[in-house]
């Protein structure tokens, strides 16, 4: 941006006092005294000119360039410099999502259950949720992960019922002689029955009516709820059904299902749970017996401990391997950043230490709470097929399977359909690393980018002093400026359309530049580290492009000294009506400016402004569209260093043209023809001078020249470059006055 | 902030059922801190030592191992002048399924087999490895003068 800006107010916008002189230049002296001095420019002192200011240009674009660095790096620190701020700031976020992260958990802890246990943790650990909770909800509704069932600190194996549900609620521990405080006297095998029946799916404002009012739904449900009131003194609430939409988005989400009941086989869900609760080995609490088991040792661990656990940051890789680490995708990222070192290792099992820690829950023989109406997994499926064939069972044997039944592996491989792995609750590992990647890449960078552009600096001095290469040390530029991301939108070629550029030869130049660059959006001063690697190619590479230049030019000028041909037998006879004009034009400039818009009129008139230079006109010609004067410094400076041949071609044209005031004005019609012709891509082109605009345009284009060639003849010669740009605008602005 | 139940129990666990030659004893204002003391394993330098040490639990522990510290002097390739203590399992290599008694036997193992070739305190470890009856002398010496009660 700063880097197009600056260029502008370099080249393009002209300080109003120079307007002002200019125009009258332009318009004060009458074109025959004007042109012998102008073909003389247009040849040499000229090129000079141009020459320079492109060095000078291209100076101005290094400073720039540097420029903006530095200012880049100073926004960079002056972001980073308020970290206070920065740091309250993402404190307060994560404390209000830790607050509605708690309303959220404790609404699902009232109204949602999985089998006597909960959907979110019930805080055993007190740091940061940052498993996906939506995975893990989904894997517990599918019985595939242990739900939250609450940890109780103390157990014994000789508690009643009454304890173990006191226990579970957290409650102290009654006399062994205690009855369940509603007990649940109404025994209904029915409901075991239909346990397994799918309930229709409700919404949850539904929900919460069925609730309220049992009789609301289906007679099924109403046996059941009836077999679950005597529990309603429970401090657990019933759960409720939940639409799964709440937090997921997911259009395939499962139907959640709820089965209310509290009790199995008439005992409380909690004493049945709790009867032979086991020890979590890692967080010390006593669980139902029916936890996760590590897929590889078969030891258990409760899902509360099991979302705790989770690769370790990324980092650079110990010295010393651990035995047998399994190759793993990260190592695929590893190799595609070579460089950085940085490595994220999946967990490895707390107990054997086996990596990729993964886990397998054996479901249990019976349903409670939240359940997938339509699961789609094929394990679920399986799973829940089975299940209900358990559940049956269990309900004529009338006693829960303790322990996990049937258990016939004890070792699961990591990609085994049961196993749910550490990095499946957390899938954004491989984001977290690349981030950290980028960070690491980063503060590497930016340490090596000021040695880097000091080493640049230097080498570019000693090319552009030593070869003769004029894109070289420029087109180092624009590569840094290329990969230095959007912030600086390159010169000209950046902007050029990708029609006009294939249309116009003339861009050639420019145009390939912005393919040796692809630059990712990286860094910049990765970016630099990038140019650094390209030096070395750069020699071959500019060989390779001067020649496609060249090529292109010649075969440019081809194509345009037949069409000049072609074109000269047709337009001599429009040329020949417009020479009255013409003559009304460069005798009496002021009224002819007025015809400017009125077609014909213009066309001679501006003739007699470009005469100094003929090729000059056709080579800015391909500018139109897009006719910044940034634009135009650079193509005529590209044309001018490597047409040599193409400006030779013309200059004698120009020459003769300008010998004899009268004929001038055809030779310069057919050139201001040609132009529009090209820009129209071969409109028919009799009446060159029809659209408007594009008159305004060719008129910016051709000003230049006129007004370089004015420079050259020793007017102002400091002033060359603005009185150009002056130039430009003067036409400009009337070209759109007329337009 | 309520302590972790896992913390109590293991602290009432190191407490009932003691491990010989460990002792780990909390602060009363801080049960998160425990005063250590090891006593130097049998036929190792350190034999008849009782070396200090400092633990303490952070606060997401056992999800992140515990900080130790030798207080006490003493000359080993994998103790530091600090104290601080190269051990995988206190870094890279923790588990959630360890725990205090565990990673204090851990150490008293580390005093009876010392690594030199994963050295923290360079110079020990060079003259372990140069001249290993001169730096057990030395060992032996330190732990007389800076580990016997």
């Amino acid at each position: 941006m700063g880097n197009t800006s600056t260029k502008e107010s370099r080249g393009g916008s002209p300080p109003p006092h120079h307007h002002h002189r200019n125009s009258r230049s332009f318009s004060g002296p009458s074109s025959s005294a004007y042109a012998p001095d102008m073909e003389r420019a247009g040849s040499s002192s000229l090129r000079l000119g141009r020459r320079h200011r492109g060095e000078n240009f291209e100076a101005a674009l290094l400073g720039l360039n540097l420029a903006q660095h530095r200012d880049r790096e100073r926004e960079r620190e002056r972001e980073e410099g308020p970290y206070k701020t920065r740091e309250e700031r993402r404190a307060e976020k994560e404390a209000e999502r830790r607050k509605e992260r708690e309303k959220e958990r404790e609404r699902s802890m009232a109204e949602e259950s999985v089998d006597g246990g909960y959907l979110v943790t019930v805080g055993v650990y007190t740091g940061p949720e940052d498993y996906n909770l939506k995975v893990v909800r989904q894997l517990q509704i599918e019985r595939r992960l242990a739900p939250f069932w609450k940890g109780i600190p103390d157990h014994e194996s000789d508690w009643t019922d009454a304890q173990l549900v006191a226990a579970a609620q957290g409650k102290d521990i009654p006399d062994a002689d205690a009855v369940v405080p509603p007990s649940p006297t109404k025994p209904t095998n029915e409901d075991l029955n239909r346990l397994t029946v799918p309930m229709a799916t409700r919404s949850r404002s539904q929900s919460y009516g069925s609730d309220a009012s049992p009789s609301s739904s289906t007679g099924r449900l109403s046996s059941l709820s009836l077999s679950s009131s005597p529990l309603a003194g429970f401090s657990r609430p019933r759960s409720k059904t939940l639409g799964f939409s709440r937090s997921s988005s997911s259009n395939s989400a499962p139907v959640e299902t709820n089965i209310p009941s509290r009790t199995v086989n008439n005992r409380p869900i909690e004493a049945v749970l709790y009867e032979k609760a086991s020890e979590c080995p890692i967080c010390f609490l006593y669980y139902p017996p029916h936890l996760n088991r590590t897929r590889c040792c078969d030891q258990p661990i409760c899902s509360e401990c099991f979302v705790q656990i989770k690769r370790a940051d990324p980092h650079v890789p110990e010295h010393s391997p651990p035995g047998s680490p399994a190759p793993q995708p990260a190592d695929q990222d590893r190799r595609a950043h070579a460089g950085d070192q940085l490595i994220s290792e999946p967990a490895s099992c707390p107990f054997c230490k086996q990596p990729e820690f993964g886990v397998v829950f054996t479901p249990l023989p019976w349903r409670r709470g939240l359940v997938y109406a339509n699961q789609t997994h094929p394990y679920g499926i399986q799973q829940q097929s089975h299940l209900s064939h358990g559940s049956n069972t269990s309900s004529t044997s009338s006693l829960p399977v303790p322990g996990t039944p049937n258990r016939k592996k004890t070792s699961y491989a990591v990609n085994a359909p049961e196993v749910v792995t550490t990095d499946r609750i957390r899938p954004d590992w491989a984001t977290k690393l690349a981030h950290a990647k980028n960070q690491a890449a980063r503060r590497a960078a930016a340490a090596t980018a000021l040695h880097t552009a000091a080493y640049l600096m230097h080498n570019m001095n000693g090319q552009s002093g030593s070869s003769s290469n004029p894109f070289s040390s420029r087109r180092i530029l624009r590569r840094m400026n290329n990969s230095s991301g959007s912030m600086t939108p390159n010169g000209g070629s950046g902007t050029v359309t990708p029609a006009a550029a294939s249309s116009t030869t003339n861009i050639v130049p420019e145009a390939p530049e912005p393919a040796p660059a692809p630059a990712p959006p990286a860094v910049q001063s990765a970016a630099l580290q990038n140019v650094l690697r390209r030096a070395r190619m750069v020699d071959l590479e500019e060989m390779m492009l001067m020649e496609a230049i060249r090529l292109s030019l010649a075969e440019e000028e081809e194509r345009k000294r037949k069409e000049e041909k072609e074109k000269k037998e047709k337009e001599e006879a429009d040329a020949e009506a417009g020479r009255a004009a013409a003559r009304l034009a460069t005798s009496a400039p002021e009224p002819s400016r007025m015809d400017l818009g009125k077609g014909k009129g213009l066309a001679p008139r501006v003739d007699t402004i470009s005469i100094g230079r003929r090729s000059e006109d056709t080579q800015s010609s391909p500018t139109i569209g897009f006719g910044t004067s940034s634009h135009h410094l650079k193509i005529h400076r590209a044309t001018s260093d490597v047409s040599s041949s193409a400006s030779s071609m013309k200059e004698p044209d120009a020459g003769s043209s300008d010998e004899e005031d009268g004929t001038e004005p055809v030779f310069n019609f057919q050139s201001l023809a040609q132009t529009l012709m090209e820009a129209e891509d071969g409109e028919a082109s009799g009446n060159a001078v029809a659209g408007k605009g594009k008159q305004a345009e060719n008129v910016e284009n051709v000003a230049p020249s006129k007004k370089e060639a004015d420079a050259a003849n020793g007017d102002e010669p400091d002033t060359a470059d603005s009185k150009t740009t002056v130039t430009h605008e003067t036409v400009r602005v009337l070209g759109q006055e007329t337009a | 902030m309520a302590l972790p139940k896992r913390i109590i129990k293991e602290t009432e666990r190191l407490v009932a059922e003691p491990v010989p030659g460990i002792q780990a004893i909390p602060h009363d204002d801080n049960l998160r801190y425990f005063d250590v003391s090891i006593h130097g394993p049998a036929q190792s330098p350190y034999e008849g030592g009782v070396f200090k040490l400092e633990l303490f639990l952070p606060e997401d522990y056992p999800m992140t191992p515990p900080k130790i510290r030798f207080l006490t002097k003493i000359y080993h390739p994998n103790i530091d002048r600090l104290g601080r203590i190269c051990l995988d399992v206190l870094k890279a290599n923790w588990s959630p399924a360890l725990q205090i008694r565990t990673i204090l036997l851990s150490i008293q193992a580390l005093l009876g087999a010392p690594n030199p070739d994963d050295p923290l305190a360079n110079d020990v470890a060079q003259r372990w490895k140069e001249d290993e009856p001169g730096a057990i002398a030395t060992a032996r010496e330190w732990t007389q003068t800076h580990a016997t009660p």
